[in-house]
């Protein structure tokens, strides 16, 4: 294990990596700064660049560029109290109050710092639950995957907490996509409609790129709005980041807490950052000697903000890797990648490839220091660019929509594809159906049949009757009946206290 | 952030548009699930399995819908919010408010974009696109728009064609 963590730091540090992930970096720290412009979004739309790469570049540069979106996301947070990301949006509870009292700098050092510490924590759990998380994976079998394949995509519909039915049929959209072309165990053509271009099924990279990147350019065209909207003017001078940093230090056990709720967080499927960063703002504020300043200005928010927000990459990136389980969005689009770059999210990423699994804990530590370095060093020139106006990145992104589209297998039936894709991103947002499942189901398809056909063929049906698959199927069945069941008591507690109110008013 | 102005409990008006895609993906599914039980057990197994419950939980849906709006006019009920989808409710909130001459002049000028790739392929029709809507719909200068568009013509010739030589969208025409 000490040899392949050698091994992946020596991968990481050739030229040629190391210039990706720098180039990876750039993008992801100009995109974190961008509100709007999310890492998911962007992480798809630069998918079609990596077909020719290596899998540890293929990593240096995509994982690069989403680390860095949570770390500069804060930055605006803090400035201009709009997050970069929805990720940092406890940043600005306490970030700008401290801007407004011209506290912008410390505040900056703090978020900042604290960020690269909690990336320093993730990437340390991604490491260290590689020889916990090995066995395990390497005792299951086929049957035991299947489950947690299907395990993982309810946890995502389950947990996310929006309609649930909605997300499941959204999930079984996506699963009928996956279904799409030859059969792989007798040849059949299924679903391909008698076109020969189905016959190799949907390609994953148009469909990512309409799905994601096709909203985001169709909003940039209908807001006509410079990025940052209306907000304020860049501060004019950003000074005391440095008494920021010595802050965070002193409150090194809030780093330390919330690094922690951010990396257990970020590995359970379905939750994520939105969910954690404000666990852990409300953990520092408890533990606060000074609970009452908190969201007017509190250090120890802002430190507890930016720590979480980094430290849950690392730890979301667990599931992703051990079990082919994403924890959402950006990486369901990351696990594409995967798929992309040859690789089977698994036991093989703990065995054969444990090499590529320990070059994403160097990438999320060098990455992450990259950017803090240069955040510090390049703050104001960088800010300006939240006052680009939109339109004007419109030709942009819709070259890269169409080249990214087109560059799959230089068809122009993929640019229809991602064109379709859009159209269905577009209506899930408009109307309110979670994208994230049906994304997911259409990545996990193929692995979950393969897993189905296997367990099938070894076993018959008395595979369902084996331990681990019954209380995988437990736990399904808890992840949907416990998040019910609080509901209905909280409609329950709703309606007492309404006619509680409603009584006194009458009495009264 | 903005909030969604998704139905609360007063509204009374059906949930149209969800129970449209519903029935939709009833159709869908069970169209799908036909088909599947037309191939061997191999091939059909798992297509029966996820048409099977996609089905299902289509015709769950439209049910749900129609008791929640016969019982209390809602047409959603309105939870939390999906964690790594909260950036949605910006986007929401535009789609749902941008004007009818809007949409149409956004799609307007992305039909535009990608009849362009087809017919004239990348090289002509990125610059004289990023020129065009600059000008007319970003209401940009006639220099900045002409610079823009020189600039984007010239940095993709010489990235694509001449640095990485892959292959773009060449057009009808060659």
């Amino acid at each position: 294990m000490g040899e392949a963590l050698l091994d992946s730091l020596s991968q990481v540090f050739q030229l040629q990596t190391l210039g990706l992930m720098l180039i990876g970096v750039a993008i992801g720290f100009v995109v974190g700064i961008l509100p709007g412009l999310g890492g998911p979004v962007t992480l798809a739309l630069m998918l079609p660049f990596t077909f020719s790469m290596e899998p540890v570049e293929v990593f240096a540069f995509l994982l690069g560029m989403l680390v860095v979106t949570s770390t500069t996301g804060d930055i605006t947070s803090v400035l201009f109290g709009i997050p970069g990301e929805a990720t940092s949006a406890a940043a600005t509870l306490d970030g700008y109050p401290m801007t407004r009292r011209g506290e912008g700098g410390r505040a900056l050092g703090a978020v900042l710092f604290s960020s690269a510490l909690g990336s320093v924590f993730g990437a340390l759990v991604l490491a260290a639950s590689v020889p916990i998380i090995r066995p395990v994976v390497l005792a299951l079998g086929p049957p035991e995957f299947f489950m947690l394949t299907v395990v993982g995509l309810t946890f995502v519909v389950a947990l996310s907490g929006k309609n649930v039915v909605k997300g499941l049929l959204m999930a079984a959209a996506g699963l009928l996509v996956a279904l799409i072309g030859i059969d792989s165990q007798e040849g059949i053509p299924r679903y391909t409609m008698d076109q020969l271009y189905l016959w190799d099924g949907i390609p994953l990279v148009p469909l990512v790129v309409g799905l994601f990147g096709g909203a985001e350019v169709l909003q940039l065209m209908l807001s006509r709005n410079s990025i940052a909207g209306t907000s304020g003017d860049v501060p004019k001078r950003i000074t005391g980041v440095g008494q920021g940093i010595r802050d965070t230090l002193r409150h090194w056990p809030v780093v330390l807490r919330s690094s922690a709720i951010g990396s257990t967080i970020g590995m359970v499927p379905g939750l994520g950052g939105s969910v954690a960063q404000f666990i852990a703002y409300g953990q520092a504020r408890q533990a606060s000697k000074n609970p009452q300043l908190f969201g007017k200005g509190a250090i120890d928010g802002v430190i507890a903000s930016g720590a979480v927000n980094n430290a849950k990459d690392g730890g979301s990136l667990v599931p992703t890797v051990a079990f082919g389980i994403p924890g959402g969005a950006a990486t369901a689009v990351l696990l594409s990648a995967f798929l992309i770059a040859g690789l089977d999210p698994g036991p093989e990423m703990l065995t054969t490839e444990l090499d590529v699994t320990f070059s994403m804990v160097w990438i999320v530590v060098l990455a992450n220091f990259v950017a803090v370095a240069a955040a510090f060093a390049l703050l104001r020139p960088l800010i300006r660019l939240t006052f680009i106006s939109g339109p004007l990145l419109v030709p942009f992104l819709l070259l890269l929509l169409g080249l990214g589209a087109y560059s799959s297998s230089n068809s122009f039936a993929d640019v229809l594809v991602m064109l379709a894709a859009a159209a269905i991103g577009v209506a899930c947002i408009r109307w309110d159906w979670p994208r994230v499942p049906f994304l997911l189901a259409v990545v996990l398809g193929a692995i979950a049949e393969r897993y189905l056909f296997l367990s099938y063929s070894l076993f018959g049906w008395d595979w369902l009757l084996r331990p681990t698959v019954i209380g995988l199927v437990v736990l399904l069945l808890l992840v949907f009946v416990v998040p019910a069941l609080r509901r209905r008591r909280q409609t329950r507690a709703t309606t007492a206290t309404t006619t509680t109110t409603v009584d006194e008013d009458v009495h009264s | 952030m903005k909030t969604t102005d998704t139905p609360t409990g007063t509204a009374t008006r059906p949930p149209a548009v969800d129970l449209v895609l519903s029935l939709g993906l009833v159709a869908l599914f069970a169209t799908a699930f036909l088909a599947a039980n037309e191939w061997s057990v191999r091939a059909g197994l798992f297509p029966r399995m996820v048409t099977g419950l996609g089905l299902a939980l289509a015709v769950l849906h439209v049910v749900l819908l129609l008791v929640r709006w016969r019982a209390d006019g809602a047409a959603e009920p309105t939870g939390t919010v999906e964690a790594d989808d909260e950036a949605d409710l910006d986007v929401e909130y535009i789609f749902a408010h941008a004007g009818g001459r809007a949409w149409a002049a956004a799609l307007g000028w992305i039909a535009a974009f990608f009849v362009g790739l087809y017919v004239l392929g990348l090289f002509v029709t990125a610059p004289l696109f990023a020129l065009t809507y600059l000008r007319f719909s970003a209401h940009r200068s006639w220099t900045f728009s002409v610079i823009y568009a020189v600039v984007t013509g010239a940095v993709l010739y010489l990235a694509f064609e001449v640095a990485l030589r892959l292959q773009v969208p060449p057009g009808l025409f060659l």
